[in-house]
């Protein structure tokens, strides 16, 4: 039972370390809370549901795919809804607005295409393996393992790549980073594109877990909790926030009630903020990203 | 190299340059005298391309720099911003690297590397440090290094002096001819009038966003206006 819901909560954890490492990367760049992320993510689970179950593919091809379709996505929502504010040097809040807006756009656009019907995926990694007396779902693991390689992946390209070093330098002083020679809009469609296939997988993964409908996009409320816990921003904080968020998830399902789960989740997100306003790791001057 | 046309900058409705024409030749140092607000920073980051100016041009090499400062980059321009603006949550061989993120070859960009470590030893002692943890001196220094490892033609030094202990002044100031010997014209922005027009071929005096004076250093140091108004001698 321990190991069982330890294991339970570390893989729905790196799933929403995934949707958070999204909306710190966008944060740290531009400053503003990317609440089209989540019908982006939502977006994925319906790119894998078609492709797997549309066209047959296997669970590697449609996340692959899905993870192509939303980045294509992410960017276009980019150069569509914020460069324009960015060339006219707008404020944070008029971003969240647009931001806003491309959800409800997306969203609705769902709606008149595909419906509101709700779908599943096919079966995939329904079985369970036994671990020191212990059954541990396949799907966890899987989830585990795919959100660590992703994350180990993105880290290292964030730190030895000359580009991943614009992107941290960009999110410190984006006009002097210009000045050296990058150039910004290129260096966001990078960040983009990474957010939108981060949440390509990870919209993958609930719906394999749960169901695919439009409005799925509001599970991805948690991993924006996830990444404030963790100081939105800072990327080893939407991970260690994304983890902290799905094992307190999965202790207090199994050891106290499942209808208390989101009830826990965000008080302590309440109580955190008020002990620590910028998250475990905001604001820490080396950190940021 | 560089000519500047009738620049006019505003900001909103503010005027903040007005007409100004300038001019940096192959190889040297210009100086850019003037008090608080007169305009210099504006000129700087007109001249980079990150204000679009109203009307006038900037030339450099014979070409127009547009208003994108990563072009201007890529024209062989580099910036070594007021305040430094280095990149707190890099290291200092990170914001180095940063410096050189236009140029490919990779062993000439370890060799420059190593050049600004003997240019500015204490960089070299401090090279995994995160840049914020550095002293305001160290900052300045890397500020500098930062911009000549992009191997810029022209260089653009925005108040290098600024919140320096006056032996550090005296030592950056040294380095200002060590880097123009390497072939590098330079435009330095001072409020430090003296030492600026010291270490300079050619000095323009800004005062309220116009070029009020243009002569050579000698003649500068020389003229009652200078002396009264930057120097702080009194009229006799
Ligand atoms: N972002 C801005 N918005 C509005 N006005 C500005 C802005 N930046 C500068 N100004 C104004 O433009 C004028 C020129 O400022 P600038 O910073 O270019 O002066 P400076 O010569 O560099 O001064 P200092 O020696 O203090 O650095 C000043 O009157 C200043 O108030
Ligand atoms: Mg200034």
């Amino acid at each position: 039972m321990l190991l069982q819901t330890l294991v339970t909560g570390l893989a729905i954890g790196g799933v929403y370390a995934l949707m958070a490492v999204g909306y710190s990367l966008v944060f740290s760049i531009l400053n503003f809370s990317n609440f089209a992320h989540g019908v982006i993510i939502m977006l994925g689970a319906y790119f894998g549901y078609y492709l797997c179950s549309s066209l047959g593919l296997g669970i590697g091809a449609s996340m692959l795919g899905a993870m192509i379709g939303t980045a294509v996505i992410s960017i276009l929502n980019e150069k569509l809804a914020y460069r324009p504010l960015r060339l006219r040097k707008a404020v944070p809040l008029y971003f969240m607005i647009s931001a806003m807006g491309a959800a409800m756009f997306l969203e609705n656009m769902v709606y008149v295409t595909v419906g509101s019907h709700f779908y599943s995926y096919p079966s995939f990694f329904t079985g369970s393996i036994s671990i020191g007396g212990a059954y541990v779902g396949l799907l966890d693991i899987v989830a585990l393992s795919i959100s660590t390689f992703f994350i180990i992946l993105l880290t290292l390209f964030l730190n030895k790549t000359m580009m991943g070093t614009a992107i941290r330098a960009a999110s410190r002083d984006m006009l002097v980073a210009s000045t050296l020679g990058v150039n910004i809009d290129g260096l966001l469609m990078v960040v983009f594109a990474l957010a939108g296939g981060f949440a390509g997988i990870a919209g993958v993964f609930l719906g394999v877990k749960y169901l695919v409908y439009p409005t799925m996009g509001v599970i991805t409320n948690k991993a924006y909790i996830a990444a404030v816990i963790g100081g939105i921003g800072s990327l080893p904080g939407a991970i260690v926030g994304g983890l902290i968020l799905g094992l307190v998830e999965s202790f207090v399902s199994a050891y106290i009630s499942t209808t208390l789960r989101d009830v826990f989740s965000f008080s302590m997100l309440i109580i955190l903020l008020l002990v620590l306003p910028s998250g475990l790791f905001g604001k820490t001057l080396d950190e940021k990203l | 190299m560089l000519e500047i046309q009738n620049l006019t900058v505003h900001y909103g409705k503010i005027r903040a340059l007005d007409s100004v024409s300038l001019e940096v030749k192959p190889g040297e140092i210009v100086s850019l005298v003037g008090a608080n607000g007169a305009g210099k920073t504006t000129l700087i980051w007109t001249i980079f391309g990150c204000l679009k100016p109203t009307s006038g041009k900037v030339i450099f090499e014979g070409k127009e720099v547009p208003a994108k400062p990563n072009v201007a980059a890529k024209m062989g321009m580099g910036l070594s911003p007021e305040r430094r603006r280095l990149f707190p949550n890099l290291t200092v061989r990170e914001n180095l690297r940063m410096g050189a993120y236009l140029r490919k070859d990779k062993a000439e960009i370890a060799r420059d590397e190593e050049n600004m470590y003997a240019m500015f030893p204490v960089l070299k002692i401090r090279y995994t440090q995160y840049a914020g943890t550095l002293s305001g001196g160290e900052q300045q220094m890397l500020a500098i290094a930062r911009a000549l490892m992009c191997r810029p033609k022209l260089l653009l030094l925005d108040e290098p002096s600024l919140g320096l202990s006056p032996l550090l002044t005296e030592q950056l100031f040294a380095k200002i001819p060590e880097v123009n010997a390497t072939g590098v014209g330079i435009l330095l922005s001072e409020q430090n009038a003296f030492k600026a027009l010291k270490v300079a071929h050619r000095a323009y005096v800004i005062e309220t966003g116009t070029i009020a004076m243009e002569d050579t250093p000698q003649n500068l140091l020389s003229s009652d206006h200078v002396r009264q108004s930057y120097l702080g001698f009194r009229a006799v």
